[in-house]
């Protein structure tokens, strides 16, 4: 019986199986197939029966988990092809959804973008046209009063011309909905009577959670995207059974965890980033089976490097991520990224400064050695030069790279630089590496962290090759690459479980009374309640749920409430503000805590975790504790020696758990290669993985 | 292998002394440092307008005070950091010293405070025992004291009719937090808590600075530090003059009004001359009037934050902010005791929405000017018309809900963004120079305060008209609600009795922007009958007073406050409108039927399209209005399309042997390539009341709309509004084509209206 995870990419469909030995069994690449993204991902886990010697049919049978990465809800919004969609506000308020609160024009912009002036302009084009903007009489106020009742005959009438208007689906937001929703599931109920077939979304349902212009984002997303990542995920479902497949499949989940198309229906947005999710969940796995809690996950790809930081064995969330402008309220784990990655650009300013990215020649036309007609230097190129990439050994032979074309790519700049070659290639390593590790040192840095107390797991294609130079820059002492570098996020979607969150909007101030605390646990305990028969609906048998409780607190008069962990009973104020003090203080230094300062609620929520779907990796034990044997020699550069080294060059598959080699060496893996320089050393451990530590 | 060679780096050294590797490497931290610095400071700050209106920025600064980066949050805000650092440098040096790990707290603006609200924390950075560097951090807080909740005293005749001012103090002595400056500074303010949350706020992003910078120390030696950072000013003023590089040697100008000082409604004169000589960037503010009485006043500092600001955002859209490199390339200046420049003890607890930010409106206009004259296609791209002349703040006080006390000033509404050579202006689009700022939600601002918003939305007819309008401003409309007292509300804008928010090329101003009271309304009425009014001519009142420009009042229950605020100034004749885009705005709210006729000349048929046929008459009819009684035009030329952009209203010619300026529509020449065109253009006054329908509320005899257009085929090229009485003015002129005697002598740039033909369009 098998396991297997599907995680679509930008080039490729990734795709990886796990026996039920917990032995890795297979792993298959697949074309990506835009737009209709569900042939990919069925040629992928064919191609993976077929290395098993299955065929489809037979494999499907075998296989009673499968795991899916969904980028449609990324796609169908980066090229606006979602649904045509309806929105009913409260009247007076229909355009709080373009004024976006002035912000919408710089949301999600990197300080670079953010200071062009000029050029800020909000959502474009928006997601609901202003013609499909309805304002409903009807105003509920901030304590739950009604202070205008909802025209029922007015709104049935409006639904019937949105109707005329051709719309797919209807998201509701109306104020102070998630105060009192009454008027909102009027409406929901008056949209079945009149347009069943339309699809409503209500932000009472999707996100009641305080603030109009986010909570109707969000609505509006959810009901712009629903429609085609439910689509998307039905047909694949539907395709997969008549192939043989007998189970429920399961999505990964932004907060890191799987969950099942019952919550997907009702969240779709939940699919967002799978990817950066799903490497997430496989770096906190193995920190898990090393004991340790504090990671950095790094992922290098062609264009881009994204960091997310574990601490205590979390993933940091974000609680408003940015969806092309708009600010939505579905918790997602937090990804940095910037423009730095194999494809990126080497290239002088007007200066003559050497510069790398953020633009990218991505894979079309790719760096110059790919000889695809790309003809600027990349950092690829560089990492050939360096000797670090084997021209001839990339992605384990199946494409030749051309050392030549990188040389002439690079040559004009070391002229214009006055620097011979080795060292202008050595110079553009050392800066694409600074920017990464300025990235790291800010999302750790930003949380309160210390860079120097994490392990860093660092994957992607561009990830091994520069992690051991990231760990020392950043004072790391130990950092892993995966042994499936490569396919890790679809690796990772298998050792996670299933996960949902439950939030409510609740606002009190610590010490609260007696009557506020039972009405807490009261929510709590019906948020709780909501995860549980979600769980139960899903049915999958894996062991009893773990419900974690977070308050979202603040100093009275502050913005953005904090998540803090709630392990003691709801009437010891005391330790509630306390527990607070210790997260702020984590995050600001001790001298931020202000003990006169009252102490405010925001929001709470539930987080239910299970455990492991699929059955849990293998150790191997170490089968030889022999130095590693090298397969051959190459010179490669180290900044150390200001020279090119006779290098030796181990092959990573045949590596065995306990081997070892000390820097200088560089270990190749189809489509990486791990440069360990000196100083460093690197250690196969029982998952295959490649452990590298920094010599006293 | 040789061992021993291991150890060995290999550093290129280059004419500075440091490698251009580490350079890059230390750039890309450097900033990335500043930046966290306003983030922390902002996830910590405790006052609504630094979390939503983002009025905070932090700077790194050199051992001299020069600033090395600044955030992009409130630019002007951070700009003063040099000045204050500058003045601790003169005069602390010795007493009381200048420590390893002191912090200096300081909001007074004749040390560089834009105004008292604006509390600034600036920490001195030492390494291998000598002053390295400086990191500084600028936040407003609600409350620091004086006779008016807010500290908005629109009524001071002097600053000690407003807030304590507090001299550079220190908080922090050599690592020990001083508890009795604190509670100094608290005590006077009526929200302590808030103040005490934002003082920290400040001290944790300094402290992290100096933390953050003390590694790079730590990492590569004082002097490459130091190295670097005379690296960095050295590579953006090189960048900065390639920029100045693109445009053309020339002046230009900008003049507006800032109306009622808080102690009388007059219109108070603005202006700046900005030239362009070279690698040289002069903003001359002379000419703006002598200061005031009331408090929108600004220090010379504040004159230069707004300048400076304006020079961040408008041309180094795509180069770090490091405004210490302009230094000795950019010259702002004016004669003391003028708005800009005034002198203690002068009122200034406005400046910051008035004084500094009027500076800063003007420059931008100005600059705006200067990029359009850029042979540079891309450069011209960067042409943007004013965005709206002023935030309008209001506050409001009072009793709340539970019968507690409350003081908030409401961030809640925004101006529109200025039209660019290719596309409308933003809608609600905030503050030029603060990239960052929020408007609240309404239910936040319910939550809080004891009121109801009854309606906000993007505000028809207040973005100027042109071939692509200003983007609108909000319009919002609210009432006390859950409470049975009235509320004290104060109202603080400029362009509420003319429209200031300029237009670009032909386009015209945004409209008037302001607040109505009215009084004895109908709308819990309305509501009662399931009502909710969306607009001002649905709800019935006994009266409605138009809120003067500075105003504090009383709301009681059966009344409303509403706010609408000026769109951005458009860009070009809106004759050339796309009629298609017309027809849009109409449909959606954005402009009125009326505008859309008499402005746009666009008609439409019942279902809301244009009429073809018509729109082409009455296109037809109000560029004959245009050129009626002006007699043919006696030059004309063949224009070359290719020589200008297609947004442009003027070509240059040659003619008898002189470089001429024609019509780039019709080849009409206007005169010599060096003088303004608006000089041979006809002239007319615009009613401003048929721009917008806001304007009635504003323009009173106090002020006209001029508009431009060519004689030969009537292309509005240009509009300015003049306070009834003030001379037209030159708008630019290009030294590559000025005589030597016009070079000499330039005083002269009062434009006289030998062709002003009466009202028309």
């Amino acid at each position: 019986v098998y396991s297997v995870a599907v995680d679509i990419g930008g080039t490729f469909t990734d795709c990886a199986v796990l026996g039920s030995d917990g032995q890795i069994a297979a792993i298959a690449k697949s074309l990506s197939t835009p737009p209709n993204f569900s042939n990919g991902v069925v040629n992928s886990i064919a191609e993976a029966g077929r290395s098993l010697n299955l065929d489809l049919a037979a494999f499907l049978d075998r296989t009673d988990i499968l795991i899916h990465g969904c980028t449609v809800a990324t796609n169908a919004m980066i090229e606006r092809t979602g649904a045509r969609i309806g929105l009913i506000t409260t009247r007076g308020h229909e355009d709080a959804i373009f004024i976006g609160k002035v912000t919408q024009k710089i949301a999600g912009l990197s300080e670079r973008e953010t200071i062009h002036q000029s050029r800020a302009t909000k959502a474009d084009p928006p997601i609901v046209g202003r013609a499909n903007v309805w304002g409903a009489p009807e105003r509920i106020d901030s304590t739950g009063n009604v202070v205008v009742a909802l025209d029922e005959a007015a709104t049935r009438a409006a639904i019937r011309r949105l109707k005329e208007r051709g719309v797919e689906s209807i998201a509701i937001s109306l104020l102070w909905s998630f105060i009192d929703p009454r008027h909102e599931q009027k409406i929901v109920e008056l949209l079945r009577e009149e347009a069943p077939e339309i699809q409503v979304f209500a932000s009472s349902d999707v996100a009641p959670l305080m603030g109009e212009y986010e909570r109707t984002a969000t609505t509006a997303l959810t009901a712009y995207l629903g429609p085609r990542v439910l689509a998307y995920a039905r047909d694949l479902e539907r395709s997969l059974s008549e192939r043989g497949f007998r189970h429920d499949l399961m999505y990964s989940h932004c907060i890191g965890g799987l969950t099942t198309l019952t919550e997907v229906e009702a969240k779709p947005l939940i699919t967002l980033d799978s990817g950066p999710a799903g490497g997430v969940l496989g770096a906190s796995y193995f920190a898990r089976q090393i004991g340790r809690e504090q990671v950095i996950c790094a992922d290098m790809g062609g264009t881009s490097f994204d960091v997310t930081v574990i601490h205590a064995g979390e993933p940091s969330l974000e609680e408003q991520p940015v969806l092309d402008k708009y600010a939505f309220l579905v918790p997602k784990i937090a990804v940095s990224s910037i423009g730095a990655g194999g494809g990126s650009i080497v290239w002088l300013d007007e200066d003559g400064l050497l510069r790398v990215g953020p633009q990218s020649a991505g894979s079309s036309p790719g760096p110059a050695a790919y000889n695809r007609g790309g003809q600027r230097p990349t950092v690829t190129d560089v990492n050939i030069l360096l000797g670090y990439l084997d021209p001839d050994n990339f992605l384990g032979g199946r494409m030749k790279l051309d050392r030549a074309a990188a040389e002439r790519a690079l040559q004009p700049l070391a002229d214009a630089l006055k620097m011979p070659l080795a060292e202008t290639a050595a110079g553009a390593f050392k800066i694409v590496n600074a920017h990464m590790a300025d990235l790291i040192r800010k999302a750790t840095i930003e949380r309160g962290h210390d860079p120097r107390q994490f392990v860093l797991f660092c994957y992607g294609g561009a990830g091994p090759t520069h992690s051991p130079f990231l760990a020392r820059e950043l004072g790391i002492k130990e950092a892993y690459v995966p042994a499936q570098a490569t396919v890790f996020s679809g690796l990772g979607m298998l050792t996670g479980g299933l996960v949902h969150v439950a939030d409510a909007n609740y606002a009190a101030t610590i010490p609260f009374s007696r009557d506020e605390c039972l009405k807490l646990e009261v929510l709590f305990t019906q948020l709780q309640g909501k995860l549980e028969a979600q769980f139960a609906r899903e049915g999958v048998n894996v062991g009893a749920a773990k419900f974690s409780r977070f308050l979202y607190m603040k100093y009275g008069l502050q913005p953005n409430a904090m998540a803090v962990l709630i392990e003691t009973p709801l009437d010891d104020h005391e330790a509630l503000a306390e527990a607070f003090y210790r997260r702020y203080a984590a995050v600001f230094g001790e001298l931020s805590i202000l003990r006169t300062m009252k102490i405010e609620i925001l929001k709470c929520r539930v987080v239910g975790r299970r455990e492991s779907v699929a059955p849990k990796l293998v150790v191997q034990s170490p089968s030889t504790s022999g130095p590693a044997k090298s397969i051959r020699k190459r010179p490669a550069y180290f900044e150390e020696f200001g020279a090119f080294i006779d290098t030796p060059i181990f092959d990573g598959d045949s590596l065995l758990p306990g081997q070892a080699a000390s820097g200088p060496a560089i270990v190749e893996r189809p489509g990486s290669a791990l440069v360990v320089p000196p100083g460093m050393r690197v250690e196969i451990d029982g998952f295959l993985n490649m452990r590298l530590e920094v010599l006293k | 292998v040789n061992l021993a060679a291991a150890g060995r780096t290999r550093v290129r050294h280059l004419a500075a002394g440091i490698d251009p590797i580490t350079l890059e490497v230390l750039r890309h931290r450097l900033w990335m440092i500043n930046d966290e610095q306003a983030k922390t400071a902002l996830q910590l700050a405790g006052s609504y307008i630094v979390y939503e209106a983002k009025d905070l920025n932090s700077s790194i600064l050199t051992a001299a005070g020069d600033s090395l980066f600044v955030g992009a949050y409130t630019t002007r805000v951070a700009l003063c950091l040099d000045m204050a650092a500058k003045h601790i440098l003169k005069h602390y040096a010795d007493a009381p010293g200048i420590h390893d790990g002191d912090a200096f707290l300081t909001n007074d603006p004749w040390v560089g405070a834009g105004h008292q609200n604006d509390f600034m924390l600036l920490a001195p950075i030492f390494g291998e025992g000598k002053l390295i560097a400086w990191t500084g951090i600028a936040m407003h807080d609600v409350d620091v004291g004086g006779p008016v909740p807010g500290n908005y005293s629109i009524s001071a005749r002097s600053v000690f009719d407003e807030a304590p001012l507090i001299p550079p103090v220190k908080l922090v002595d050599r690592g020990e937090y001083r508890p009795d400056i604190e509670a100094l500074v608290l005590r006077n303010s009526r929200t302590p808590e808030n103040n005490a949350l934002n003082l920290r706020a400040r001290l944790v992003a300094v402290t992290r600075t100096r933390q953050r910078i003390g590694e790079i120390v730590d990492e590569y030696g004082a002097e490459v530090f130091v190295d670097v950072q005379e690296r960095i000013l050295e590579l953006v003023r090189s960048a900065f003059l390639r920029r100045l590089d693109e445009c053309p040697d020339g002046t230009w100008r900008a003049e507006g009004y800032i109306d009622h000082d808080g102690t009388r409604n007059e219109l108070y004169p603005i202006r700046v001359t900005l030239t362009k000589a070279g690698h040289r960037l002069v903003f001359d503010y002379t000419g703006t009037s002598p200061q005031v009485a009331g408090p929108i006043n600004c220090t010379r500092t504040g004159m230069r934050c707004g300048a400076v600001a304006a020079v961040l955002s408008t041309l180094c859209f795509d180069m770090p902010w490091s405004p210490g490199a302009l230094n000795d390339i950019l010259d702002i200046r004016a004669p003391d005791g003028t708005i800009f420049t005034a002198v203690y003890p002068a009122a200034v607890g406005t400046a910051t929405v008035s004084g500094v930010y009027a500076s800063s409106h003007i420059a931008h206009a100005a600059i705006a000017k200067m990029l359009f004259s850029s042979s540079n296609e891309s450069l011209r791209l960067e042409a943007q018309a004013n965005w709206a002349c002023s935030l309008q703040v209001r506050t409001a006080s009072g009793l709340g809900r539970g019968g507690e006390w409350f003081a908030a000033m409401l961030i809640d509404q925004s101006g529109g963004g200025g039209a660019c050579v290719d596309r409308d202006g933003t809608g609600s689009c905030g503050s030029p120079g603060s990239p960052g700022l929020a408007i609240a939600n309404v239910e936040v601002l319910e939550q809080r305060y004891p009121v109801l918003y009854v309606y906000r939305k993007e505000c028809r007819d207040t973005g100027g008209p042109g071939r692509f309008r200003g983007g609108a401003g909000t319009e919002s409309l609210f009432i006390t609600h859950g409470i049975d007292n009235a509320l004290d509300v104060m109202t603080v804008n400029h362009g509420a009795s003319h429209p200031e928010s300029a237009g670009l090329f032909g386009g015209l101003p945004g409209s008037v922007q302001g607040h109505l009271h009215l009084r004895g309304t109908n709308i819990r009425e309305l509501f009662a009958r399931g009502l909710i009014p969306t607009a001002l001519e649905q709800i019935e009142s006994h009266e409605t007073e138009l809120l003067a420009a500075k105003h504090r009042g009383i709301l009681k229950p059966d009344e409303a406050i509403l706010g609408f605020a000026s769109g951005g100034g458009g860009f070009g004749d809106p004759l050339e409108r796309d009629p298609e885009l017309v027809a849009r705005d109409v449909a959606i709210g954005l402009c009125s039927v009326p505008v859309g006729r008499d402005v746009y000349g666009v008609l439409l048929d019942a279902a809301g399209c244009y009429d073809r046929e018509q729109t082409l008459a009455a296109r037809a009819n109000l560029r004959a209005a245009r050129l009626q009684d002006v007699p043919a035009p006696k030059h004309k030329m063949a224009v070359d399309s290719a020589n200008g952009s297609s947004a442009s209203c003027f070509v240059t010619v040659q003619h008898e042997g002189t470089t001429m300026q024609a019509c780039a529509r019709c080849g009409t020449v206007y005169g010599p390539a060096y003088e303004d065109p608006r000089r041979h253009a006809i002239c007319r006054t615009v009613p401003a009341e048929r721009l917008s329908e806001w304007n009635r509320f504003g323009v009173r005899g106090k002020a006209n709309v001029f508009a431009f257009y060519c004689p030969g085929c009537a292309l509005m090229i240009g509009s300015q509004v003049r306070k009834v009485g003030d001379d037209l003015y030159w708008d630019f002129e290009l030294a590559q084509h000025q005589s030597r005697d016009r070079r000499n002598n330039n005083s002269d740039v009062s434009l006289a209206m030998p062709d002003h033909r009466g009202a028309g369009f």
